[in-house]
Formats: C-alpha cells, structure tokens, sequence
C-alpha cells in the first residue's frame, strides 16, 4: 500500500530491478541508468504523504500521544452525548482507541525486550544514510584502486576489508531497519485509523444530536 | 610497471571483483527478503552494478594489452581463466540464485 514506483510514485506496484536491468540493458556494457528518477523512500513518505497530512515524524512516543488525545477526546465527546440516548453511535469508536492502545502498550514490550524505548522514522532514515555513505566510500575507493595503476596489495586488503565489513553490517542493519519500517508503517496506519475514527465520531454525534432536536 | 608488476596487479583486481560481485549478490538476495526500503536498496544495487561493469571492463583491456605487450601464452591462459567466473548476470539463476530467471 505505501510503496512507491521507480519514479517515486507511493501507492504504484514496485518495480522489479532485475526487469528495469533488462528494460535499459545495463549489464556488461551500457552504463547509462537513469538513478536520477529514483527518489528514496523514506523521502517520499515524508514529502509526500505525511506532510501533507501534518505529520512532520512517525515514532512510538508520537502515536502514543496520538491515542492518549483520541481517548481524551472520545471521553469528552462521551460526555458531551449523556443522557440523550445515543451513546452506542461510538461504540465502535471506542473498540478502535482500544485496540490502538493495546497494540501499542504490546508493541513497547516487544521493543523494550530488545533494549529499545522508541523509534522514529528519522532515525530510520539517518540510519540508511550512514549504511549508503559506507557504500559509497568502498565504491570510491574500489575506483582509486582500478585507476590507481601501481597500486597493489595493501590497498586491496583494505577494500576487501571493506567489503566484509560492508557485507556484514548492511545484512544486519537491513534486516533490522527493515523491520523498524514496517513497525512504523503499522504505527502510521494505527494514527490514520483513529484519525479517520474520531472523524466519524464527530459526524455521528453531530448527527444524532441534530436529530434529537428535529424530534 | 614492468610485466610481472602489471600481472599481480591484475590478479588483485580479480580477487576484488570477485569479492565485490559476492557483495552484489547478497545484496540482491536481501532485496527478495526485504518488505520495505525496496527504492533504497534498488538504488546500491543499481550504483554498485555501474561500477562493477565497468570495472570488469577495464580489466578485460588489461588483459587483452598484456596480449599486446608480449606474454607468454601459457600466463594469459591462466588469468583469462580466472577472470571465466566474473561476467556477473543479474538476472541468470546461477548468480543471484533467486527465481528471475
């Protein structure tokens, strides 16, 4: 649902690399491959769908924020309706805070278990910036050696070091970014969801209440 | 660079390129097994591929120069043999060993 095309397009099917490797014939040979159209994903979240609805940053500390205020307003929306014989029109509201509050007071246990109080989407992306920076160095560097001429072996230890290294910590990190994501893919469905319920919850107050006075 | 220089030079070259395409493909196979940050990792392949190329390229000139400069047969058999397993096809079963083929 929230992935984005080759263009940078969120909602678009991904596109399989190894079909844009045969589309623009990049192996062995032609090197023109048009990186310029990728854009990342996290900045397409960021640009793209959360801006534009308000959100400057997902983590666990916000969306709890989040469902503290939809039980608070819930709560006074509640209050606002006793006695007129329409509470029931938020019952269903109230499953959805419920729940969110539930998936997240799990979603810490699981997190504290692994020694970790919250997670961002900042730091995610910090996270894949310094992994890609390392790329980036070992790939310079693999450059400095083939058009270095006379340079040899202490040099070639270094980028096979290099590539270890990289090998290593990209397997990790991906892995565990990886799985930050899509915690914080669900915690932004989990705020979308109370968003859109406290939305009805209002519509349906507004409205039971409009009928209470045609009555 | 004399000749012997420019062969060991060579052979390092190889050992690297292979160790970059292992590289390569493990990237490729944490593409299959990832969910999210697919654009990312689409966008280090895709660099790292560029540059593998190319080097791969280089070298297959270098080897075809030491041709020119006198080698002895037998030497530039050994190395063209090495340099076999190198070609990297993206999208062959054999190298990403992921069902693209």
């Amino acid at each position: 649902m929230f992935e984005g095309d080759i263009n940078g397009n969120p909602g678009s099917e991904m596109v399989d690399p190894i079909e844009l490797l045969k589309i623009h014939d990049i192996y062995c040979g032609v090197y023109e491959v048009p990186l310029d159209g990728i854009h990342k994903d996290i900045s397409i979240y960021k640009q793209g769908m959360l801006e534009k609805m308000g959100i400057k940053d997902i983590s666990l500390g916000y969306v709890e924020e989040e469902v503290k205020f939809a039980a608070e307003y819930l709560e006074n929306l509640k209050e606002k309706l006793k006695g007129k014989g329409i509470e029931y029109s938020l019952n269903d509201v109230e499953e959805e805070v419920k729940f969110a509050a539930e998936y997240l007071e799990n979603l810490k246990e699981k997190l504290k278990g692994k020694g970790i109080e919250d997670i961002s989407l900042t730091d995610v992306e910090k996270r894949y910036e310094k992994l890609s920076k390392d790329y980036e160095s070992f790939l310079n560097n693999t450059n400095l050696f083939f058009s270095g001429g006379e340079k040899m072996y202490e040099d070639s230890l270094k980028i096979k070091r290099e590539i270890y290294n990289l090998n290593r910590s990209f397997t990790e990190e991906i892995k565990e970014l990886n799985e930050y994501w899509s915690i914080l893919k669900e915690l932004l469905l989990t705020t979308l969801m109370l968003k859109k319920s406290l939305n009805e919850a209002e519509m349906l107050s507004e409205e039971g209440l409009q009928d209470i006075w045609v009555k | 660079m004399d000749i012997e220089h420019k062969i060991r030079n060579i052979e390092e070259k190889v050992e690297i390129l292979y160790d970059f395409k292992e590289y390569l493909k493990s990237l490729y196979k944490q593409y299959e097994n990832i969910t999210t940050l697919k654009t990312n990792l689409m966008h280090d392949i895709f660099k790292g591929l560029k540059i593998y190329n190319e080097k791969y390229l280089i070298l297959q000139k270098e080897i075809k120069d030491l041709e020119k400069e006198g080698v002895d047969k037998q030497t530039l058999k050994e190395i063209q043999e090495k340099i076999k397993d190198l070609k990297f096809e993206p999208y062959s079963e054999e190298d990403v060993g992921i069902a693209y083929a």
